[in-house]
């Protein structure tokens, strides 16, 4: 005996997919919602992040490298996007 | 069964869980960001998100790509770019956040909440080494104007 390893990978994506995809309805209720700028930025963060890990279990699903690698790059987007929004808050302008 | 195939079960059922279990603190952590009531109450939906909803399922794909079959030698990559992202972002959410509260904290951003105590605030006026930054601005003739901090005066 033993588990085929593709075919349980695959039925439990479905179910994770579903919770993933209503996580991500209801943060964006909040990404609409939020009374201030800093709300907004703090859910694109949680989606960017919660999107990157999910791009890398659907590249081992799609079997491509290259949907995975891009997640890489999204991580480091969210991080820009804080950092970003405290320096203008902060210092008024974006000194790259 | 031999020994290595029990690991590699033992490999994969581990990832799978971790997989299912961060999907749940996704959940969790959406339903918290929603339902909180200010932006510092929001920031620890935010964490339960980033890492338990982040790291945790990345750090199980990149276990179940290990020994992941259908992928072939592509297996290795897979797996490294996982604990690549892993890393990144279990170093990169907390200082994101971090900075972002810092910014809606010193630069006033939208309305405090009510507070019970704000041990900051009581500890500002008399403390040398951090500076409650106030922005201020300069006008210079024919240029941007010039942004800079000043100490609050007590």
């Amino acid at each position: 005996m033993g588990l085929n390893f593709e075919v349980v990978f695959r039925e439990v994506l479905y179910a994770v997919a579903v919770i993933y995809t209503l996580a991500f309805v209801i943060y964006g209720i909040r990404a609409i919602k939020g009374p201030t700028t800093a709300d907004i930025i703090l859910v694109v963060d949680c989606l960017s992040f919660d999107m990157a890990a999910f791009m890398v279990i659907l590249g081992i699903y799609f079997r491509s490298v290259m949907l995975a690698s891009g997640s890489i790059i999204l991580a480091l987007w969210a991080y820009m996007l804080d950092l970003y929004y405290t320096k203008y808050v902060l210092y008024g302008e974006v000194e790259v | 069964m031999s020994p290595l195939d029990v690991l590699y079960h033992a490999v994969f059922v581990t990832g799978m869980v971790f997989i299912v279990i961060g999907a749940i603190y996704d959940l969790i952590a959406a339903i918290g960001m929603l339902r909180f009531s200010d932006f510092y109450m929001r920031t620890h939906a935010a964490t339960v998100g980033t890492i338990g909803g982040a790291v945790l399922p990345v750090f199980g794909a990149g276990l179940v790509a290990l020994v992941s079959p259908q992928l072939g030698e592509l297996r290795f990559f897979m797996a490294g770019i996982a604990f690549t992202v892993a890393m990144l972002i279990l170093m990169v959410a907390p200082t994101g956040t971090h900075s972002l509260v810092s910014a809606v904290y010193f630069g006033r951003v939208g309305r405090k909440p009510r507070l019970i105590v704000d041990q900051l605030e009581e500890d500002l006026p008399h403390r040398e080494d951090v500076a409650e930054l106030v922005r201020e601005h300069r006008e210079v003739p024919g240029e941007q104007p010039e942004f800079y901090f000043r100490r609050r005066s007590r």
